[in-house]
């Protein structure tokens, strides 16, 4: 059993201070993919608090149905998570300023990373903004991420031949506007 | 057909370079306690199990305001027959005639 597992099978029997350890162990990747599919780090950080707290309610009401791994399963949380704000991103009313400018970045990172993280989170968040939510997710997680196929299928609840059918989409989408562009 | 390839190879070249942009991206270093502090934390209600609570304690009072209506009106049919009784025995033939009537006639058993 694996030290997550572990860790995930003591949080269900009632140990709180077990759950660091899945934080410890998952947070990088998973913010990584927070900021992949926000574009920003700050609510990055948000979703993935919030995530975590759905995952741990999750955890001690027995709803983790061990069906999926759990990165799978940490995925889907984030992955829904971070489509729910991107959402209601989408209802807020526009500020004046552009939220990008405000980007934090971790201090963890060096300059010269700082500042090409966050010009690609720009550049990413632009040029994906107007996908819909399942290509969108679908292009993070299978082009970003680097996850196989039957993973991402598994962690969007779908089939393999339906993920493949959003990659194609999203990818015409943005090779016109490349083109356009 | 060489247009479209060249446009994934493109596209296949931009996705590559912003993956490998945003892959030192690690999280803030207060990320772990902020989060222990978010699970630990009393959690608000959503609008859905607020509106399910609120729904659940109307139907417990709807019951318990039913309940009390019945017993009302079976305590006060007993207090009208008793009166009406008691009238009859008294010798106020005529009121205890029309309450008895009135009883009688709603179950049934009298002609009018």
């Amino acid at each position: 059993m694996s030290d997550v597992l572990a860790a995930v099978e003591a949080v269900a029997a009632g140990d709180v201070a077990a759950f660091a350890r899945v934080v410890e162990a998952t947070s990088t990747r998973l913010y990584r993919l927070a900021a992949r599919m926000m574009g920003d780090l700050q609510e990055a950080e948000d979703v993935v608090q919030d995530a975590y707290v759905r995952a741990f309610d999750a955890l001690r009401e027995g709803r983790f149905d061990r069906r999926s791994s759990v990165d799978t399963w940490l995925y889907r949380i984030v992955t829904n998570t971070a489509l729910d704000a991107l959402r209601a991103r989408r209802r807020r009313t526009r500020k004046a300023t552009d939220p990008l400018d405000d980007v934090e970045v971790p201090e963890q990172m060096s300059s010269a990373e700082r500042l090409a993280a966050r010009d690609a989170l720009r550049e990413l968040s632009l040029w994906i903004d107007d996908l819909p939510p399942d290509q969108r997710t679908a292009l993070v997680l299978k082009e970003l991420e680097g996850l196989p196929s039957d993973e991402v299928a598994a962690i969007m609840k779908s089939s393999v031949g339906a993920v493949e059918q959003r990659l194609v989409r999203a990818r015409a989408t943005l090779r016109s506007r490349s083109t356009r562009d | 057909m060489t247009e479209r390839r060249e446009g994934e190879a493109g596209l296949d070249t931009r996705l590559s370079r912003l993956r490998a942009a945003t892959e030192p991206i690690c999280p803030p270093a207060g990320l772990p306690d902020r989060v222990m502090r978010a699970v630990r934390a009393p959690r608000r209600a959503s609008l859905a199990e607020v509106i399910l609570l609120s729904s659940r304690r109307a139907l417990a009072l709807s019951a318990v305001a039913a309940a009390a209506a019945v017993l009302l009106s079976v305590r006060m049919e007993q207090d009208l027959t008793s009166a009406a009784a008691y009238s009859a025995i008294a010798g106020d033939t005529d009121a205890s005639f029309d309450l008895l009537s009135d009883e009688l006639s709603l179950d049934g058993d009298l002609d009018p």
